[in-house]
Formats: C-alpha cells, sequence, structure tokens
C-alpha cells in the first residue's frame, strides 16, 4: 500500500499505522488494541449504536500538535484515523464511558448467566467483568420482553438483547433477505420477524454466532453442554464444494456444534444451516462400528459374521488379489486427498470409479441494502461483507461434495466421469468383476439402484461406509469407516483451495478411517504405502502430482481466531486478522 | 417595552391567509423573484451569512455558513429538506407558519434553492399537523399552478424546483435532522452518524441542506428589507426576530413574534402575566434547562442569554410555570415524554430513558429512596455526549436542571412522600396510567 | 413470508395513481414507504398485516422491514385501534393547562383508560406527545380533526360527530 494511503496515530502511546478511510477501532485491533464493542462487526456495516466502544480522541490541530482533550469520548467504531490523531483507549474518560455503557446495558437484563448457553462466551459477561462497575443501581421492575423460536435453529430470548443489530444487520447485508428487523421504539425495541413469518433462511444459524450475548441462541444446542467444557478442533466442512472453514466442538468425544471459522479467501465469517447441523450423522444410530462378513440367504438364522479389524483386512486382500485385473474400486468425492493418493497408488486408476453426492442447487447471497444506507459515505460500508468478485456475500455451491476436484487431480479426469463408473457397473452386470471395493461413508447418500443392483452380481463386494444402509447390506464384507471429522487430511474445495481437516474425535468401534483400511489393505497385498501419515503422504502428493504442485502442509491450515475472533484475540493476546476479503476472496484459490 | 414585529404574523389571523393569493397581495414571491434574478449564487449565500440569520429551529447555526458546507462543483444531486416537525413539547411557530403562512417557506425555500443549486425540495411535517400538511399541500400546488414551481422558475433558464410535502407518523425523534432523514428515505427515524454530516452526505447520501421552515421563511423578508432592516432588531451576535411559542401559566398563550434579545419578563407581561406568584420557566422548548423564576427575568432571549443563564434559546419555547407546579410531576411529565420518544438505537439513551423515567415515577407515587437523586445525576451524566444525537442531553438537562435547581423539593418528596411545592395539584404523576 | 391465510390486498385505481405519482416525486422508492403507508390507511381504514404485506410488495422489501417501519412511529392507525382514535394531548405545557381534567373526562364518558379501546370498537383514546398546540391546551385530535380548548362540557357534541 502506497504510503499516502497510510496514516499514522498513537493509540495508548503506540505509534500505528492504519489505512486511510479505517476507523479507529479497526486500527486499534489490527494493532492487537482491545477496544469492547458489541454492534461493530468487520463484515457489517458500521450502525455505532453501543456505544461500548467509547475512547478518548484528541484530533490534530493546526499547529500539527494533538489538540487538548476533548469535551467528550468518541466511538472508535465510527471514528475515522487521521494523522496525528492521538487516542487513549484507556483513560479515565473512556472507562467511565464505558461502565456506564454496562450499567445501561445490564439494568434490563435478566443476569440468568447460570441458564444460559452463552454463558462462558459472552461479551456482555466477559466485558462486565473486565470493564464493569462490578455493582449496579439499578433498583426497579425489569423490562420483560419474552423469548421465542424465530426458526428451526434460532432462538430468540428478548430479555438477553441490547439491540446492537448485528443479526438485523446480517439478515440485510449478508443473507439479503431482511428477515430480522427491530421493530416498536425505544426502550421497547426488540428484534422481530415478520407476522407468521419463520426464520428459515439457509444461513439463519450465523445470527447465533454473531450475536454477542444469549440473545440469539441455537437451538440444536439448547442447553446441551457449557462452552467451557468443549474441545475445539479446526476442520473443513464436508456439506459442499466451498469448503468452508469450521471449528468441530465436542465434549468427551461427542460432537456438539459445528462454527464457522473465519477465512477471509472462502466463507468469511459464516457457514450455511446445512454445514452447521451436519454432522448429527457422526452419532447416528445406524452407525457402523464393526467389521463383518454379510452370510448369503442359504444361512438360514444367521446374517452376518462378526470379524476383527485384521480378519476383515485380509480377507478383502484376499479377494482383491484372487480377483487379479477383475477387481474394481468405487472411491468417492469424500475421501481426503490422502486417502485418494494411498488408493491410486494402490489401484490402477483404469479400475476406479468414483460415486458423489448428486448436485444441488447452487445459491448464491448478496445484500440487500435498504435504510442501511444510512451511512453511506463511512467507507467500504457496501463492501465489508463482499466476499467475491461478483458482490455476493456467501456461496453454497451445487457440488454438495467436499473434495471432487481432489478426486479429479488425483485420479483423473476419466476415473471421475459418469462412463467411468456406467462401465464398472456394466461390466459387475456382466459377471466380468470379481471383486468390487467400494468407498461410501457419505451421509445423506442414497446409491442408486443401478449401483446396488450391480453388486448383487459381483461375487465379493468389499464395502467401506458409515452406515448400515443398502451398500453395506448388498456387500459380501463391510469395513466400517470414519467421518470427516474423525479424520486428518485435505480437502481441495470447488476453487481449487486445499485446507486441512483435522481430527475432532476417534472413530467408534473397530471403525478406521479409509486411511489406515487403504494402509493396512497395502500391507496385505504385499504393496505397503510408503506412509500411514496424512502429512506425509500428503507431501508426497505434492510432489507427485503438479496440480500440488508447491503446497505445504502448514498451508493448508488457515489459522483463525474464527467465530468471534476479537474476543478470540484479546483472550490470547493476538493481533487480530485484517479485515476480509473486500474482493480477494473470489479470485484467490 | 419591547414591542412585538409582526412579519411572519401580520396576516396570519385573516382568513384564508394560506392562499398564494393572499400572500401574492402582501408582495409574496416578489423578494424570490429579485434574488433569484439579479444575484448570483454566491452572492446569495454572502448575503444569508451578513444578515446574520440563524437557524430558528433550535441549534441556532447560521444558516449562510450551512449552505457553504455544501460542495460547489458535484454533479450529484443536492436536496433542500426543511424540517417542520415539530415536536419540542413547548413549541408552536412552525405549525402556525406552516397552517397559515405557508407560502413565506415555499419562497423562502426557491432563495435556498438557488443558492445552493437545488432543485428538490422535502419539507417533512409531523404527522399530527394534518391540517399544516393539507394547507402545504395546497399551497404547494397553488406554486405549481403560478409557476413559483417547476420549470424555469421566474423566468430563469434551468432553475427547476420540486418539492414535496411529506408526512410524518408520530415520532419526536423525527425532528432530529438525520432522524427526519431517515424517515424521508422510508426507514425508522433512526439519527445517523455524524459525520459526516447533512451537507456532504444527507439525504439518499447526497449533499443536502437541512433547515427549520420558520428559519427558510424568514428569507423572502431579509431579501426583501435588507440586511440592516434585520439587524435593526436583536444583537449582534442574535440579530433578527423570532416567534416565541409562549405557554403554560400565562394569561394569553401564543406565539409572539419578536426581536430577539426580548426578556423573559417582556414575554411573559405581554401575554398578559399570571395571577400566581411564578416559580420556574422553560426557556427554550422542554429539553432546555428549566430556569428559576424570579432570578431569571431579566435573561434576554438570544442566542447568547439563556446560555449564560445556564440554559438555551433553543426553539424559543417559553413555558411559565408558577408556584403550584411540583417539579417532581413536571420532570416526571418530561421524562415520560422523553422514554416515549426515544428511538433507542443507542445504549444511554434507549436504557437511560426508561431507568430515570421508573425512579422519578417511584417518587412521585411517594415510594423514593435516599440515593434516587444521585441515582438520576448519574444516568443523566452518563448519558449525555454519548450518544449518536443529543436526544442524551434532551432528557439529561432536564434532569440536571430541575433536580439541581428545586433539589430541596425532590430531597422534601423523597423524604415525606408527597407534593411540597405550594398549594401543588398533583399534575401527572397521579395520572401515571 | 406471511402466513397464507391473510387477504390479498389491492389499491383502488385512484389510490394506485397516487402511489405511482408519489414514486416520481423520490430518487428511491424506498421513500415512498411512509406516504404508501398513509395510502394504505384511508385506502383500508387501517394498517393490518395484510396491508403491511401490501407495502412490501409495492415497495419491493421484506414485510419484516415494513413491520419495523409501522412499529416504530405511533401515529398509524392499526387494526388493534378503534375506529377513531382520540389523542389527547397531556405533555407537560398541556398538563399545565388542564390536560388531566379533560383526560378525566373523556375515560369518564367512554368508559375505557387511555390506551383501550372502547367496548363498540368505536374509539380509542390515547395520549399524545405535544401536539405543539400548547397556546390552546387542553387540545386532543380525532383521527385528523384538531379541537383547541377543550372543556368536558364539548365533548359530548364533538364525540356525536363520530359516528
Amino acid at each position: 500500500m502506497a504510503e499516502a494511503d497510510k496514516v499514522k496515530l498513537t493509540i495508548d502511546g503506540v505509534e500505528v499505522e492504519a489505512p486511510r478511510g479505517s476507523m479507529v477501532l479497526e486500527a486499534a485491533l489490527d494493532a492487537g488494541i482491545f477496544v469492547p464493542h458489541y454492534c461493530f462487526h468487520r463484515a457489517l456495516s458500521v450502525a455505532g449504536n453501543c456505544r461500548m466502544c467509547m475512547v478518548e480522541v484528541w484530533p490534530r490541530g493546526r499547529d500539527g500538535k494533538p489538540m487538548g482533550p476533548p469535551r467528550k469520548p468518541s466511538i472508535a467504531c465510527a471514528t475515522e484515523v487521521a494523522d496525528g490523531m492521538v487516542v487513549k483507549t484507556k483513560s479515565a474518560m473512556a472507562h467511565e464511558a464505558r461502565q456506564g455503557v454496562l450499567e445501561f446495558l445490564l439494568i434490563n437484563h435478566p443476569l440468568d448467566c447460570p441458564v444460559c448457553d452463552q454463558a462462558g462466551e459472552c461479551d456482555l459477561q466477559d466485558f462486565s467483568f473486565q470493564f464493569g462497575r462490578g455493582e449496579s443501581r439499578f433498583r426497579e421492575e425489569k423490562a420483560i420482553k419474552g423469548a421465542k423460536d424465530f426458526g428451526p435453529e434460532v432462538r430468540f430470548y428478548g430479555n438477553r438483547c441490547i439491540n446492537c443489530t448485528r443479526c438485523v444487520r446480517f439478515t440485510q447485508e449478508i443473507a439479503g433477505s431482511s428477515d430480522l428487523v427491530q421493530v416498536h421504539r425505544g426502550g421497547r425495541n426488540v428484534i422481530d420477524l415478520a407476522d407468521g413469518a419463520v426464520f428459515d433462511h439457509p444461513l439463519s444459524g450465523n445470527v447465533v454466532d454473531l450475536c454477542p450475548v444469549g440473545a440469539l441462541v441455537s437451538r440444536d444446542f439448547l442447553h446441551k453442554s457449557r462452552v467451557w467444557h468443549l474441545d475445539r478442533t479446526d476442520s473443513v466442512c464436508p456439506h459442499c464444494s466451498t469448503g468452508c472453514n469450521i471449528e468441530v466442538h465436542t465434549q468427551d468425544e461427542v460432537v456438539q456444534r459445528i462454527k464457522p471459522r473465519h477465512n477471509p479467501h472462502v466463507n468469511g465469517y459464516w457457514i450455511c444451516d446445512r454445514g452447521r447441523l451436519g454432522y448429527h450423522h457422526v452419532h447416528a444410530d445406524d452407525r457402523l462400528t464393526a467389521a463383518r462378513r454379510n452370510l448369503g440367504p442359504e444361512h438360514e438364522g444367521e446374517v452376518s459374521v462378526r470379524l476383527s479389524f485384521q480378519e476383515a483386512i485380509a480377507e478383502a486382500g484376499a479377494a482383491i488379489e484372487r480377483a487379479g485385473e477383475r477387481a474394481y474400486a468405487i472411491a468417492n468425492a469424500w475421501l481426503t486427498n490422502e486417502e485418494l493418493f494411498a488408493l491410486q497408488t494402490l489401484w490402477p486408476t483404469d479400475r476406479i470409479g468414483l460415486i458423489a453426492r448428486p448436485p444441488g442447487e447452487e445459491q448464491r447471497f448478496y445484500p440487500k441494502w435498504g435504510d442501511a444506507e444510512r451511512n453511506p459515505s463511512l467507507p467500504r460500508q457496501h463492501e465489508r461483507g463482499k466476499l467475491y468478485e461478483d458482490g455476493a456475500t456467501f456461496v453454497i455451491e451445487a457440488d454438495r461434495n467436499p473434495n471432487r476436484t481432489g478426486a479429479l487431480r488425483i485420479l483423473g479426469e476419466q476415473a471421475c466421469s459418469e462412463q467411468r463408473l456406467d462401465a464398472i457397473l456394466s461390466a459387475a452386470l456382466a459377471g466380468e468383476v470379481e471383486t468390487l471395493l467400494v468407498f461410501s461413508g457419505m451421509p445423506d447418500y442414497h446409491p442408486p439402484e443401478v449401483l446396488t443392483g450391480a453388486l448383487a452380481r459381483v461375487a465379493n463386494v468389499i464395502v467401506v461406509d458409515l452406515f448400515d444402509g443398502p451398500l453395506a447390506r448388498a456387500a459380501s464384507l463391510v469395513l466400517p469407516g470414519a467421518a470427516v471429522f474423525e479424520k486428518r487430511g485435505t480437502f481441495t474445495n470447488g476453487r481449487g483451495r486445499t485446507q486441512r481437516i483435522d481430527m475432532a474425535r476417534p472413530t467408534p468401534g473397530q471403525a478406521r478411517t479409509e486411511l489406515e483400511i487403504l494402509f493396512a489393505l497395502g500391507r496385505a497385498l504385499g504393496r505397503p504405502l510408503p506412509s500411514g501419515s496424512p502429512k506425509r503422504l500428503f507431501e508426497l502428493l505434492v510432489e507427485q502430482n503438479e496440480a500440488f504442485a508447491g503446497l505445504r502442509w502448514a498451508d493448508t491450515h488457515h489459522v483463525a481466531p474464527a467465530w468471534s475472533p476479537h474476543m478470540a484475540a484479546a483472550r490470547k493476546g493476538l493481533p487480530v486478522l485484517a479485515s476480509p476479503c473486500a474482493g480477494k476472496g473470489g479470485s484467490s484459490a | 417595552m419591547t414591542e412585538p414585529v409582526k412579519v411572519l404574523t401580520e396576516f396570519v389571523h385573516e382568513d384564508e391567509s394560506w392562499t398564494i393569493d393572499r400572500y401574492l397581495r402582501a408582495g409574496g414571491y416578489e423578494a424570490a423573484r429579485k434574488a433569484c434574478t439579479e444575484m448570483q449564487p454566491e452572492e446569495i449565500i454572502d448575503f444569508v451569512k451578513r444578515s446574520g440569520l440563524r437557524g430558528r429551529g433550535g441549534a441556532g447555526f447560521p444558516t449562510g455558513l450551512k449552505w457553504s458546507f455544501v460542495p460547489k462543483d458535484t454533479d450529484r444531486p443536492k436536496f433542500l429538506a426543511l424540517n417542520g416537525d415539530e415536536s419540542e413539547p413547548g413549541t408552536f411557530k412552525d405549525r402556525l407558519v406552516m397552517e397559515r403562512w405557508p407560502h413565506s417557506i415555499i419562497e423562502g425555500a426557491l432563495i435556498a434553492c438557488r443558492a445552493v443549486g437545488i432543485s428538490t425540495v422535502y419539507l417533512y411535517i409531523r404527522g399530527e399537523m394534518p391540517l399544516g400538511y393539507r394547507r402545504l399541500v395546497g399551497a404547494v400546488k397553488e406554486a405549481y399552478d403560478r409557476g413559483f414551481l417547476g420549470k424555469n422558475i421566474f423566468g430563469i433558464d434551468g432553475f427547476d424546483v420540486d418539492m414535496t410535502i411529506h408526512r410524518g407518523a408520530g415520532a419526536y425523534i423525527c425532528g432530529e435532522e438525520t432522524g427526519m432523514l431517515s424517515s424521508i428515505e422510508g426507514g425508522r427515524g433512526y439519527p445517523k452518524l455524524k459525520p459526516p454530516f447533512p451537507a456532504v452526505s444527507g439525504l439518499f447520501g447526497m449533499p443536502t441542506v437541512v433547515n427549520n421552515v420558520v428559519t427558510i421563511a424568514y428569507l423572502p423578508y431579509i431579501f426583501g428589507r435588507g440586511i440592516e432592516w434585520w439587524r435593526s432588531f436583536g444583537t449582534e451576535k442574535s440579530p433578527g426576530l423570532m416567534p416565541y411559542s409562549v405557554s403554560g401559566h400565562v394569561e394569553r398563550r401564543g406565539v409572539y413574534e419578536l426581536p430577539l434579545g426580548v426578556t423573559l419578563r417582556e414575554l411573559f407581561e405581554l401575554a398578559g402575566g399570571w395571577s400566581r406568584p411564578m416559580k420556574a420557566v422553560i426557556p427554550g422548548g422542554s429539553s432546555s434547562k428549566v430556569l428559576r423564576l424570579p432570578d431569571a427575568w431579566d435573561v434576554p432571549m438570544t442566542f447568547e442569554g439563556p446560555m449564560e443563564a445556564g440554559s438555551m434559546l433553543g426553539s424559543a419555547a417559553v413555558v411559565f410555570m408558577d408556584e403550584t407546579v411540583c417539579m417532581v410531576d413536571a420532570l416526571y411529565n418530561l421524562l415520560r415524554f422523553y422514554e416515549h420518544e426515544s428511538c433507542g438505537q443507542c445504549t444511554p439513551c434507549r436504557e437511560g430513558t426508561g431507568w430515570s423515567v421508573k425512579i422519578v415515577r417511584r417518587i412521585a407515587q411517594g415510594k423514593g429512596r435516599p440515593g434516587d437523586i444521585e441515582t438520576l445525576l448519574g444516568i443523566a451524566d452518563q448519558a449525555i455526549g454519548k450518544t449518536i444525537c443529543v436526544f442524551a442531553e434532551a432528557f439529561g438537562w432536564p434532569i440536571q436542571s430541575y433536580v439541581a435547581l428545586f433539589r430541596d423539593e425532590f430531597e422534601a418528596y423523597i423524604r415525606k412522600g408527597a407534593h411540597v411545592a405550594h398549594g401543588a395539584q398533583p399534575q401527572a404523576a397521579a395520572h401515571a396510567g | 413470508m406471511s402466513a397464507e391465510t391473510v387477504d390479498k390486498r389491492e389499491l383502488s385505481p385512484e389510490a394506485r395513481k397516487e402511489f405511482e405519482w408519489l414514486c416520481g416525486r423520490y430518487p428511491r422508492r424506498r421513500a415512498v414507504l411512509l406516504p404508501l403507508l398513509r395510502i394504505i390507511e384511508r385506502e383500508f381504514g387501517c394498517i393490518d398485516e395484510a396491508g403491511m404485506a401490501l407495502a412490501a410488495e409495492l415497495i419491493g422489501i421484506s414485510a419484516a422491514e415494513v413491520k419495523s417501519v409501522v412499529s416504530f412511529y405511533t401515529h398509524y392507525k392499526r387494526d388493534t385501534d378503534g375506529k377513531y382514535v382520540i389523542w389527547v394531548c397531556n405533555t407537560l405545557p398541556c398538563a399545565l393547562r388542564g390536560a388531566r381534567e379533560l383526560t378525566d373526562a373523556l375515560e369518564r364518558k367512554l368508559g375505557v383508560r387511555c390506551g383501550q379501546r372502547t367496548a363498540d370498537g368505536r374509539f380509542s383514546l390515547k395520549k399524545a406527545e405535544c401536539l405543539a398546540s400548547c397556546d390552546t391546551a387542553p387540545c386532543m385530535q380525532i383521527d385528523d380533526d384538531h379541537y383547541d380548548h377543550v372543556t368536558e362540557q364539548q365533548l359530548d357534541e364533538i364525540l356525536a360527530r363520530y359516528e
């Protein structure tokens, strides 16, 4: 950035450089100086209503020196940086202003932290502790605003709401639906929907993350856990090829919720509700946890024999070896790059096909500027939520699989084509396939009849799956596989960005990751893989496959203090990320 | 004794005073014709600057200076937004002019448009003024019919002005200039963050002049009769005339058009005085700090006078209160108003108005507690200067001044749980509902 | 996304014409919302859910946004209001000059408290916040009609005008 586009100001005695046109609050956060705030959000227009970020600003006078102390504090979120400006975020003026705001915010607040899901990650709780007076002079009756379900995922507790309007601005500026609004006036102000409306927007759950207090909470997570019990693992959402960065929150190895992880090149601050709620399959009742050999109809009574993992691998290896060139494999677009690479190492790609979840509707979201144009000349008001070149703020891709791009790059276009799958299935129907290794393990995947029908004509069907569904039932040998959140590795999203997933919980029972299964098979077949480590395999993939050239394992993990970046940064003492995207997202891959 | 100088109010009590024929008979539209045809835009602005005209809406900002902030060489459309959302309790001067002398506003608007290069005018009138709305709509139609609005006005090629009357719907905050702009834009009447100021980014994000309707209505007279005439009234810093709204405890309430600088005593006497001893006066609308009588009798009603006495001229709405008024009740009445009218955007105002009204209601119900006064003052202190607009001041200043000047009354009320004002009748509190 | 049960409304041709004219008076259609709500209020007697849906459709915004605006302003007649709304000013300058007596008299005559609607649905009685008519207090408005210096004796005659 050119020198002219930068200004120098002093914040708490530290000289700070900030882009011209940016706000004091952004400059402070970028410099690692935390200023508490509620209504401000980097992806939303500036509202300036919570008044929490008040600081003392000494503008530069005509003589070039800072003017004396101001008559009153200013909100850092709407004060533009200027050369020679002096900002004091911890002065008595700023401190008292903040204490006043906190006292006001709490007078009508129910103080129901013991039963509130937000407790532990609540900005009202945290700021009261850090900046509050510790006591209130309020002795009157509190206002009552009630609670209601806004939609399938979002519940609203009016009494806890601080009217920061982040959620309102989100539905207007990101979701483009203007579902949530403020109704009434003054002290009766409350967030609401149109009469009879349901907040079932595909991005609805984001307002829960945005809400700095416990007013908007997740119905899925309602009273399930306390947040301080949660372990957090960085991962990538598998439900479409956008590849949203997420955190998987677990307690005692059970997934409790999914939260978005900020990535300015992929998903901004958001995820869709399908991704947010798309973890329940991990704990599904029909989840496979043991390997087994299915018995044919001639075995009356008994249907299957339970096998140990080793026994199953040995049987599978034998069946594959026996079949020779009559052994085929069907991979899927949910396997990691490392798993696909392992398969490609073990198996000739001309005998590999690919299954995937069928495409859905592509959904692109654009802001809908209504009276949010209230402050149009504040910088970048219309740019703040922009993630894609065309102005889109979020995209749910039609491809409902996380790694089709990886499969294309590793297995090649032919292996991933419809024709190849058709050819394999035709061969199976013609009795030309003796052994078929099928990787399924995709939640909400309904195998087409042509596939299940073909399996019936194959002598040895080895199915690796998550669920005891039609494929597992059609198999002769069943190996329980792993869910995405139980794996380590990388996915390559629809726009070619390779991103890391990490293991949030172990596989249940005898279930193994597909990589472990392939590693064991390699040994059984006498062609051991060079490594069982995803990292090492990734490095080999990078060496051998041009499409991955130059990538480093470390780069696949975008480190972001995600769902509450400012607080996370404050807690860890880390600098907060620069403002999101503004046009970069669309082109970067 | 200062005598009324009837300019805007000269003909308002006549029948049909609102018609264009009556206005033309009084010489209407001649001043604007002269200014627009004979003066360059910069000359008009300079003229207004030299006249010393300051806003009659409440803030008293120099009108010419305000106009000069609008960028000159821009091809973005500019707007004139006229503020007729008169809702400051005690104020009714705008209503009189809008209902009974509306063409002065249209004529003044033409001068402003010519000066600043504006061709679109919106006049925002309170929703609660249906008569004023009808009269203004009628006046605008007349003006179009006679060529005072529309295309090539006064035969000046390209001098086009369109004017639309925009009716509010019941929200005091829309009297705040940017709240009014939000309301015209079709939103909740939320005041906007400043900067940017409307002159740079106002209505629809475009450069906008916001003037009170009475400020604008004076322009034809200043241009018609000259700067010297205008400056022959009032003081150096506060020249000219002001329609004072006089209400409360006086015999003849009403709008008194007088030079700035008239004292509160003179206003009181002009309005016929009152039969009981007087206790207090609000000089500039309910948001201005209350003053004690007799201390304030000689305060001159200029922009500086009430300020030196600890209040402000505001909208020059003078509310007199006699000794029977219980100041706890009076403050309760006003705080109830502010609680009802806070837009609720900013935390300190949304919460502070509600909290303070609860405390004063409790005191008025005889359940005051020691410490209530300090809490009230703390609320005012925590709100003033900490919100997007000056609404925090509007409810904070009454708290500060009623408590400061009549603290003994508040303390005694808290102690005894009842009125202590001399012969006080319950005014509002008993009516809490 | 309003419930399907709401009747679909349409403006009369004259009202439609007025709306179109208004659209030409502002650079953005959204600015026509407040005047449009007045038209809907006049056309249908009040602003109810169906009226808000109509406004949303005509302006091209969500029904929620219309509700947000309607609920911010107190002067629009809502479906919960009586056929006529009586606004009686109670702010300080009026309170000093008999607003309470007038309000009491209205409450007695109508048999309701401020904020309530008469049983026959004819009147809603509401406290107004300063009608900018402090010189003629006590004052009140019934819909678009303003009444100055109102005395209790006049009330019967005034109220009788509203059937």
